[in-house]
């Protein structure tokens, strides 16, 4: 992932945060807010030592997804 | 931020035409015509009643609570927990749509326009286009789609005429002699395009009468099916079936097709200007869909503080969540399918129990049978029948698959007809009554 993404997205939090700061008087939104920024931080994470994590190479996935694709592909073209 | 704005019944239905039109435009003709070859253009026909029981199954709901969304019916409905984690199978699913979508713009706009624009950014802005969207009120975004899709739709449907030099009917023949399966597994593929529909259950509390959002959706599903029919008709008798369902962005390469003069030869740049902001408008209805049902599990009921990171979130996702343009337009076309019904059946069937076992009493039937109504479906089922009766004849003389693609066009205009006056005589009658 690109370092330029990383700074750019670091900055975007920390300045909603203060910005919305106020608007967060209950913990419910806090705890939201901060479980969000966990999930950007542990996606960065991964991103950086691994490139991709595709949908397809979950088994369950690729097999209905190829399942409809045979099926709608038929005999035809 | 989560207003209670209300919107009218036309803004909602020109919303529609918005979900529905231009998502289905680039990549899922492909899928099509692979399914159903030159009967593809009969495909979008199958998802209209699909569309009509959507339209009908929101008015119920909002007959049950007139002030609530579709997320807060449901944690009323099947209480906290098992009412947050249906809400929460549901926001994974609309995320899951939204990522795939951005996904395949992103890898159009990369090989196509912006060739040396990382794709991690051109996912960014347009992120942050939608968190500004988010951010505005509903009806910012309601009377935005009103100026583009006018004149989007205006546009486009000139789009046979200026392909008239181009288009070969020889492509199309022979007419509904592939059997019945053929436009069935295209209808069936349609069908899962259209199931985005379930976003409106988060804007009903800006509906001000339930009958709006029924005859809203009646009056969007049935014009937009019309326009991707057309649009298909032009794909299939300009590309052939053939070429069409191998290559990626057919919509791109049909429009580029168009031909008028010399100096008039990049028409495709004019009309993806108009092409993109639609686009945009799904994408922001859909994101707000989501962070509407995130907020239905905080106190205040509000996202705006959960609006960028969020998009941060979905960024990320949409670039690495797929390893290539193939894979997610594969997912896109032949997976959204199952799991969206999937979805469905269990959010909407758990929605549905819960308010019936509540046994809220729910306000009185607001919507009148009208000859207009009975016309609409009069018509659709003439349009099915001469699409089934031609695949079963079709094959046996070239003229009765003709005779049957020739009924099927009569009554689909006469159905988009019958649902405009439907739509009119509902509002006449509402200013009569009010």
């Amino acid at each position: 992932m690109d370092l330029g993404f990383i700074v750019f997205v670091i900055f975007l939090v920390i300045g909603t945060a203060k910005v919305k700061w106020k608007n967060m008087k209950n913990g419910s939104s806090k705890a939201m807010f901060f479980t969000v920024v966990g999930v950007i931080a542990l996606l960065i994470v991964f991103c950086v030592n691994h490139k991709i994590y595709s949908i397809m190479n979950i088994t369950f996935m690729r097999a209905m997804v190829m399942g409809v694709y045979v099926l709608m592909r038929g005999q035809g073209v | 931020m989560q207003d209670r704005m209300k919107v009218t019944t036309m803004q909602m239905s020109m919303l529609v035409g918005s979900l529905l039109i231009a998502s289905n435009m680039n990549t899922m003709p492909t899928a099509i015509t692979m399914a159903s070859s030159q009967d593809a253009w009969y495909a979008y026909l199958f998802p209209i009643p699909y569309g009509i029981f959507m339209a009908y199954l929101l008015w119920r709901m909002l007959r049950f609570n007139p002030e609530k969304n579709m997320y807060e019916m449901m944690q009323y409905s099947c209480g906290k927990w098992l009412g947050g984690l249906l809400n929460g199978i549901l926001i994974a699913y609309l995320t899951l749509d939204l990522i795939s979508q951005l996904r395949i713009y992103s890898d159009f706009f990369s090989s196509s326009i912006l060739l040396r624009t990382p794709q991690i950014y051109i996912l960014l802005m347009t992120m942050l286009l939608l968190a500004y969207y988010a951010g505005g009120s509903m009806e910012h975004l309601f009377r935005t789609n009103v100026v583009f899709i006018t004149l989007f739709l205006s546009l486009y449907v000139l789009t046979p005429l200026l392909l008239l030099n181009e288009i070969d009917m020889q492509k199309l023949k022979p007419f509904l002699s592939g059997g019945i399966a053929q436009p069935l597994k295209g209808g069936m593929l349609a069908l899962g395009s259209f199931t985005d529909l379930i976003i409106f259950g988060s804007f009903l509390h800006h509906v001000r009468k339930p009958r709006d959002i029924y005859i809203a959706m009646k009056m969007g599903v049935i014009y937009s099916a019309m326009f991707l029919t057309i649009w298909l008709f032009c794909v299939v008798s300009v590309v052939s079936p053939i070429l069409s369902s191998r290559v990626l962005y057919i919509g791109w390469i049909l429009v580029q097709q168009i031909h008028i003069t010399d100096f008039l030869d990049r028409i495709d740049l004019f009309l993806i200007s108009l092409y993109v902001p639609i686009l945009l408008i799904k994408f922001a209805a859909l994101y707000i869909a989501i962070l509407t049902g995130i907020a239905s599990y905080t106190k205040k009921k509000k996202f705006d503080f959960i609006n960028l990171p969020m998009g941060i979130v979905i960024t990320i996702l949409a670039a690495i969540s797929f390893d290539n343009t193939d894979e997610v337009s594969l997912f896109y076309a032949f997976g959204m399918l199952p799991l969206s019904f999937g979805v469905q059946i269990l959010f909407l069937g758990s929605l549905f129990i819960g308010l019936a076992v509540r046994k809220k009493k729910s306000m009185p039937p607001d919507l009148n049978i009208s000859g207009y109504g009975i016309g609409v479906w009069l018509t659709l089922i003439g349009a099915i029948v001469s699409v089934l009766a031609g695949t079963l004849v079709g094959n046996m003389r070239g003229i009765y698959g003709d005779i049957g693609a020739t009924l099927f066009i009569c009554f689909l205009v006469l159905c988009v007809f019958l649902s405009f006056k439907e739509y009119s005589k509902g509002f006449a009658s509402r200013g009569k009554n009010s």
